[in-house]
């Protein structure tokens, strides 16, 4: 088909029309591209049909365009999502810092605790040392009230040598005031008493025997559980130290004599 | 010539392409949906609808498939079709004495010497009976070549040629 016979058949006014299958229409609108003269009489046919539609057109109201604008721009922003994501470098650097100040507060507070209990603990231990020298000061102050009577001119000093049987290089030094009626006894060379027993010193007077308790040594008030001071000793020709059960005895155990000494 | 630029443009949703190709094509739809649904105020409904679906849908136009024009025309045409076939139009009252659209084609007398429908009322009073019905049918109301052949008992050859000779003294008169 020539160009001449294309165009009289009339396909290009069904064409411009669309009464054309969708196949037909896509076919005629190859062939159109690629003659100019096809081409032009479309438009020819399409420019006549244009008037002729115009013209029977009884007028648009002009404000009908602005009530379409104002439906696409509706459709539009409906279309974009309302809620935008803000993904800015400013966002990240708000949720850097945010992090890095509760970060700090955390860390702030941490320290805070770690002091107090650093304080609690320097507190205690300042307690402990104090008790320490209250302590110290006042068994000073014994042992210097101890030289001070050992020190008395009528003090005497005894020395109870250890039982052979069951002491043999044990000894207790016994300073003994009579005017006083006071003795000091110092055991630390004098094993520790077994479990359940007890030291119980006796004053002792020669014939005849008659031994009289002077203390249990773990009922007096010590000095470094070693230093004893006994009152209201009577009169006495020598000293003993035996074990004894727990409470101590009323008769000393002579078979658990650990010391003994005379004036 | 088709507006292939600003075609292209709608198809990104560019609001001003829009506003030109409607002030380019609107008058034109307009006479088509009016000539279908026969009421002003119904065809203006209606050509919001295209236009609205014209932005919707610019994407699936292709010039591959045939011209922009073409395209328009079966939105408008269809959506008029649509609308005379809804309820809330058959319960409207229709003028009795319309049969095609040359009834809505003014007189020379009511229109400017400039306008652009000047001289198309003198060309279709010429027009034969045949040639008024072939347009109203195909371009005016979408029929197809069968269709048109059918609804006036004519080969479908003829609606072809007839067609082409009824469009050619048109253009020759608007030339």
């Amino acid at each position: 088909m020539t160009t001449k016979e294309y165009i009289e058949s009339g396909l290009l006014e069904l064409y411009v029309c669309g009464s054309l299958s969708t196949e037909e229409q896509a076919r005629v609108a190859e062939d159109v591209t690629k003659d100019p003269e096809l081409q032009k009489e479309v438009e020819a046919i399409e420019a006549a049909l244009m008037k002729l539609s115009k013209a029977t057109s009884p007028g648009l109201r002009s404000t009908i365009k602005n009530d379409i604008s104002l439906k696409i721009k509706k459709r539009k922003s409906s279309t974009t999502p309302k809620v935008r994501v803000i993904t800015s470098n400013y966002s990240y650097f708000g949720w850097a810092a945010s992090i890095l100040l509760l970060g700090g507060i955390l860390w702030l507070l941490k320290l805070n605790q770690d002091l107090k209990e650093e304080i609690r603990v320097s507190s205690q231990e300042l307690k402990n040392k104090e008790t320490q020298i209250v302590d110290s000061n006042e068994k000073a102050e014994r042992l210097e009230n101890l030289l001070q009577e050992v020190a008395q001119p009528n003090t005497k000093k005894l020395n109870l040598p250890g039982n052979e049987l069951n002491a043999p290089n044990a000894f207790v030094t016994a300073f003994y005031n009579e005017e006083r009626e006071e003795l000091i006894l110092d055991t630390s060379q004098l094993p520790d008493p077994p479990e359940g027993m007890v030291y119980q010193a006796w004053s002792l007077t020669f014939e005849p025997l008659t031994p009289r308790s002077i203390g249990v040594l773990a009922q007096v008030s010590s000095i470094d559980n070693n230093l004893f001071k006994l009152q209201g000793i009577p009169n006495s020709e020598g000293f003993g130290i035996t074990l004894e059960p727990d409470g101590g005895s009323d008769t000393p155990n002579l078979e658990q004599l650990y010391a003994l000494g005379t004036i | 010539m088709q507006p292939d630029e600003l075609i292209l443009q709608l198809k990104q949703k560019n609001e001003i392409a829009f506003s030109k190709i409607y002030d380019m094509y609107s008058e034109n739809i307009f006479g088509i949906i009016n000539s279908i649904v026969n009421d002003a105020e119904v065809a203006e409904e209606v050509l919001q609808d295209v236009f609205i679906k014209v932005w919707d849908k610019s994407d699936t136009y292709s010039t591959e498939k045939g011209r922009f024009f073409t395209w328009l025309l079966n939105i408008s045409r269809n959506s008029a079709i649509d609308k005379l076939r809804s309820k809330s139009f058959k319960n409207k009252k229709k003028n009795s004495d319309f049969d095609d659209f040359s009834f809505f084609i003014k007189d020379d007398k009511d229109l400017d010497s400039m306008s652009d429908g000047f001289g198309i009322r003198k060309f279709v009073d010429q027009l034969k009976p045949m040639c008024i019905k072939l347009i109203d049918l195909l371009f005016f109301k979408g029929y197809t070549q069968k269709e048109a052949s059918e609804t006036l008992e004519i080969p479908l050859g003829t609606v072809k040629s007839r067609n082409r000779a009824c469009l050619n003294s048109l253009k020759e008169t608007l030339e």
